[in-house]
């Protein structure tokens, strides 16, 4: 992984048309503005972690059939 | 297109029947089309298979059927990117999990919906952090009432049936 030290104002540019500035360093809270083509979806990564998560629950075989069961067990379904 | 699956084998699909994700279902980065089978023992689930891993299948229902308050609201740059023109255009689909390891819950995910542009078939995992603390809402409650309900139903009809007959 590349790291670089940058102070606020200097920014960091990834390819083309990615570019990263640092805004503000304020105790242990760094603001940071992203500029990225629209079609390029940002997220905070523990939020991202989190769908991820739970879109992995719905795929295991496994689990599924253990969803089927229980559809089953409820009456009519 | 024939299209390998591993929980349905072989399926011959059209090109129409495509759903693009452009942006992928987030950590499937791999598949970037998938289409829908109809669940044969139930109305309210269907299956979303991947066209790229035929072992990537999610199981995905209306989520406003289960949440009758629940509601997208679409930035204007989701709206942008989805090319949506009307709203009836607009179908939303929340992915259904089972959680194992809490008794069976059965949740689907109200923060992170499906939202695909029918008229197009793109569409796009959107994560929507006002329904944070419904990203596991968990629908085993309303199933039960609903089956309940039906049971309910049937009873009644079978006994308005029965009264009838002695009637005759």
């Amino acid at each position: 992984m590349l790291t670089l030290s940058r102070k606020p104002g200097e920014s960091i540019r990834i390819g083309n048309d990615i570019l990263i500035i640092v805004q503000e360093v304020r105790g242990k809270v760094v603001k940071i503005s992203i500029e990225a083509p629209e079609d390029m979806t940002i997220y905070r990564e523990e939020l991202y972690k989190r769908i991820v998560a739970a879109n992995l629950e719905s795929t295991s075989l496994s689990d599924l059939a253990d969803l089927e069961k229980e559809l089953k067990d409820l009456p009519d379904f | 297109m024939r299209v390998s699956t591993v929980r349905f084998g072989e399926i011959e699909i059209k090109d129409s029947d495509l759903i693009h994700f452009p942006g992928a279902i987030l950590g499937f980065p791999a598949s970037k089309s998938y289409f829908i089978i109809e669940a044969e023992d139930s109305a309210f689930f269907a299956w979303l298979q991947s066209v790229q891993e035929p072992e990537l299948c999610f199981v995905v229902t209306d989520p406003f059927i289960f949440k009758k308050d629940y509601s997208v609201n679409l930035t204007n740059k989701e709206i942008e990117s989805l090319s949506i023109k009307e709203a009836n255009e607009i179908n939303i689909l929340s992915i259904v999990s089972i959680n194992s390891r809490s008794n069976g819950q059965i949740n689907i995910n109200l923060m992170a919906p499906l939202v695909v542009n029918a008229t197009t078939r793109v569409g796009y995992q959107l994560i929507k952090e006002e329904y944070t603390h419904h990203l596991r809402y968990n629908i085993k409650p309303i199933l039960r009432k609903m089956a309940e309900i039906e049971e309910m139903d049937r009873k009644a009809f079978d006994k308005a049936d029965v009264q009838k007959q002695a009637v005759s």
